[in-house]
């Protein structure tokens, strides 16, 4: 009955496929008739709708397909998070000491005498002095 | 057997105040005086070469003038500079006979300098001018020794200051050292290290000491003395900065806190 129904259907879309021996047999129409927008519509969109469905039921298949060709993802578990031990710095009462050996000048002379002339005089003289 | 810091033998009681770096009064006025000597100095040689150029007696009399205001301006430079001398070793707060002379000695020498200023206003003549300049000449000279050997104290006196604050920090944590030593070889090591360089500096300060006392500037003049002190100085210097690191290292590492 569905059969008949459904052949009547297209026969109803598609009047030229009455030629063929497939559709000879059906003896009366068992749907509705249809308004002629709504057949027109039907009859061009339907193939549309039918060659979209197998695109996208193509597509889909074709990315499931590539999918489970493709080496699966290996995710490490999460590391969980860590908390650094403190250094405990600990600085020796004595470094004021060190920092007082480095200030410190290991030349002499130090103070460095001031550079003077000891020879304030107007006249020339030679005292044979090395001042 | 008690690990100690070994002093050199002429110390006899020792109480240590760490060195004031600080500018003092005397610091200053020596800065001071020395600035203006230097502007008198430019200024007398400008009247000498004019006299040299002319020898008129108004030449004469402003190079006079010129030249007493530069020995004025030395003289206090000069006592200032001994007095900061002696102010930098009493600082120390080392009591040892040999610095205890040094700062003596520079009290005296700076004293000597300021005392000049009455000598200079008495010089009106050229012949007075050159009078003064021969006799000071003399005087200076004589000073050199004494000078030469106390700046040397003077050193002397801040390492055994340094020195002091090392065994100071030493004797702190020796006990804890002393119980712990046998249980780590480290500590042992650490102990003798310490006692090694601290007898190396004892022996360059004496070593540095007698040289001191044996100067003789006809032999060895005050430049190359210095330089000789110099370089024993900088070997001092650098083992008593591994002395202070080592106990300082011991400090951190394995005294118990």
């Amino acid at each position: 009955m569905w059969r008949d129904k459904a052949k009547s259907f297209i026969l109803e879309l598609y009047p030229e496929l009455g030629k063929l021996k497939f559709f000879a047999q059906l003896k009366e129409v068992l749907i509705p008739k249809l308004h002629p927008y709504t057949q027109k519509f039907l009859r061009f969109g339907l193939p549309v709708a039918i060659i979209v469905f197998v695109l996208l039921t193509g597509l889909s298949v074709g990315q499931r397909v590539y999918k489970l060709r493709q080496p699966a993802d290996i995710t490490p578990p999460p590391l969980g998070l860590t908390t650094p031990t403190p250094d405990v710095v600990f600085n020796s009462e004595f470094t004021v000491i060190r920092d007082s050996i480095t200030s410190t000048t290991y030349q002499l002379p130090d103070p460095v005498p001031p550079v003077v002339d000891y020879k304030i005089t107007l006249e020339e003289f030679d005292d044979d002095l090395r001042l | 057997m008690k690990r100690f810091i070994f002093l050199p033998l002429f110390v006899l009681s020792l109480l240590l105040v760490p060195l004031a770096y600080a500018q003092t009064t005397q610091q200053t006025d020596y800065q001071y005086q020395l600035d203006q000597y230097r502007k008198n100095y430019s200024q007398y040689q400008i009247y000498l070469r004019d006299y040299k150029d002319e020898s008129s007696l108004n030449n004469e009399q402003k190079a006079i003038t010129a030249a007493k205001d530069t020995l004025r301006s030395r003289e206090l430079a000069l006592a200032h500079y001994y007095w900061w001398q002696s102010e930098l070793v009493q600082f120390t707060k080392v009591d040892l006979p040999v610095v205890k002379q040094a700062i003596s000695d520079f009290n005296d020498i700076g004293q000597y300098h300021y005392q000049q200023l009455g000598l200079i206003d008495n010089i009106v003549t050229r012949a007075d001018l050159t009078s003064y300049t021969k006799k000071n000449r003399k005087d200076v000279d004589k000073q050199q020794l004494a000078i030469t050997k106390n700046q040397t104290a003077a050193k002397i006196a801040k390492i055994v200051s340094i020195q002091l604050d090392i065994k100071r920090a030493f004797d702190a944590i020796i006990p804890q050292l002393e119980s712990t030593k046998s249980t780590n070889p480290s500590i042992q090591n650490g102990l003798d290290q310490v006692s090694d360089y601290s007898n190396q500096v004892n022996d360059l300060v004496n070593s540095l000491s007698e040289q001191t006392v044996k100067l003789d500037l006809d032999i060895k003049r005050a430049p190359q003395f210095f330089e000789d002190s110099t370089e024993t100085l900088n070997q001092i210097h650098a083992l008593q900065l591994k002395l202070i690191n080592l106990i300082i290292e011991l400090d951190t590492a394995y005294v118990a806190r």
